[in-house]
């Protein structure tokens, strides 16, 4: 037999075999509910219920899925009011000026430092194969001290996955592949003295696109622009 | 960009973090802690929140005996972000819920 409130709920009663212990979330204790018509059986909550375990012997035919009111769905998001939503915008703008004043307190010879590093990978690469290796493991180690010591100054964690702005990396990679294309050439092809004079070039345009890459984050951050637009 | 009201980032603080993550590739715990002004703990909940909405993501380094945390935006956070921004945008001008 259920009760009212189970078949509301699509929920099957369950025998008392099926219940042996009292209901302790229960106010009461889960004692039995001697006003209910059918004895005061206790009986198992509707969410308690486990759901998709198959047929019980002696319990009604399966009650229909759908009958089963779902779990606790999270409520609405209430958008804000205009005032609300303003304050959170200027909250926005304060956290990002707050990360610029964090990028300034970077070490000032960042980007030259970060210029020598490209320029001895480009260099190397004009090298004969034993420099070559050198040259390319103390660039990475270099550039890996360097990303640390930045993090250390100012809390912030440079990486491949710094999403802004882009349009400088396209120019970074450029200079990197044909002046490191260009010094190979030169070093392996008959014109050693051009080697030093491309990874000086290299160098100094690496060194510039940073302080370049610097400006135009900072000018994104101080805008109202939040992300859409790519420098 | 289409706005999306997002209740998760809406919480002040959390709103305050996602937009400091959003242009770098990571922050440091003590980074955005000192920029909140909140203890550990508070800052280690909403960073527990965002985590469990799968926005960001958590990092823990071990490097001179330190444990470093750092915490950086995954796409989902950076995509709620951006619709999150626009549609208080869409509010204060009137033309958006």
């Amino acid at each position: 037999m259920a009760t009212l409130s189970d078949m509301e709920n699509g929920a099957p009663h369950v025998s008392p075999s099926d219940v042996s212990q009292p209901d302790v979330s229960q106010p009461d204790g889960g004692r039995p509910d001697v006003s209910h018509p059918d004895g005061g059986r206790p009986v198992v909550p509707a969410a308690e219920v486990p759901m998709g375990g198959g047929p019980r012997a002696g319990l009604p035919a399966a009650v229909p899925p759908a009958a089963v009111p779902p779990a606790a769905v999270p409520p609405a998001a209430v958008p804000p009011t205009a005032e609300a939503a303003r304050a959170a915008l200027e909250a926005v703008a304060e956290s990002k000026a707050l990360l610029v004043a964090r990028m300034r307190r970077g070490p000032r010879w960042y980007n030259p430092v970060y210029g020598a590093l490209c320029g001895l990978l480009v260099l190397s690469f004009g090298l004969p194969k034993p420099w070559f290796v050198g040259g390319v493991v103390l660039s990475a180690i270099g550039l890996g001290v360097l990303a640390g010591t930045y993090r250390k100054r100012t809390g912030i964690v440079l990486g491949a996955g710094n999403p802004r702005p882009r349009g400088i990396y396209p120019w970074l990679i450029a200079v990197l592949v044909v002046s490191g294309g260009a010094s190979y050439l030169d070093g392996h092809h008959g014109f050693p003295l051009g080697v030093p004079l491309v990874a000086v070039v290299a160098g100094v345009a690496c060194s510039v696109l940073s302080r370049r890459y610097d400006a135009a984050l900072f000018a994104l951050l101080e805008s109202d622009d939040d992300g859409e637009a790519r420098p | 960009m289409t706005g999306r009201f997002d209740e998760v980032i809406h919480a002040p603080q959390r709103l305050r973090i996602v937009a400091m993550l959003a242009p770098v590739a990571g922050l440091e715990f003590a980074t955005v802690r000192d920029a909140l002004e909140v203890s550990d703990s508070v800052l280690s909940k909403h960073l527990k929140v965002l985590e469990d909405a799968g926005y960001i993501k958590v990092q823990k380094a071990k490097r001179s005996g330190r444990t470093w945390t750092s915490a950086s935006l995954t796409r989902a956070g950076r995509t709620a972000y951006d619709g999150h921004v626009a549609a208080l945008r869409a509010i204060v001008a009137g033309d958006g819920s």
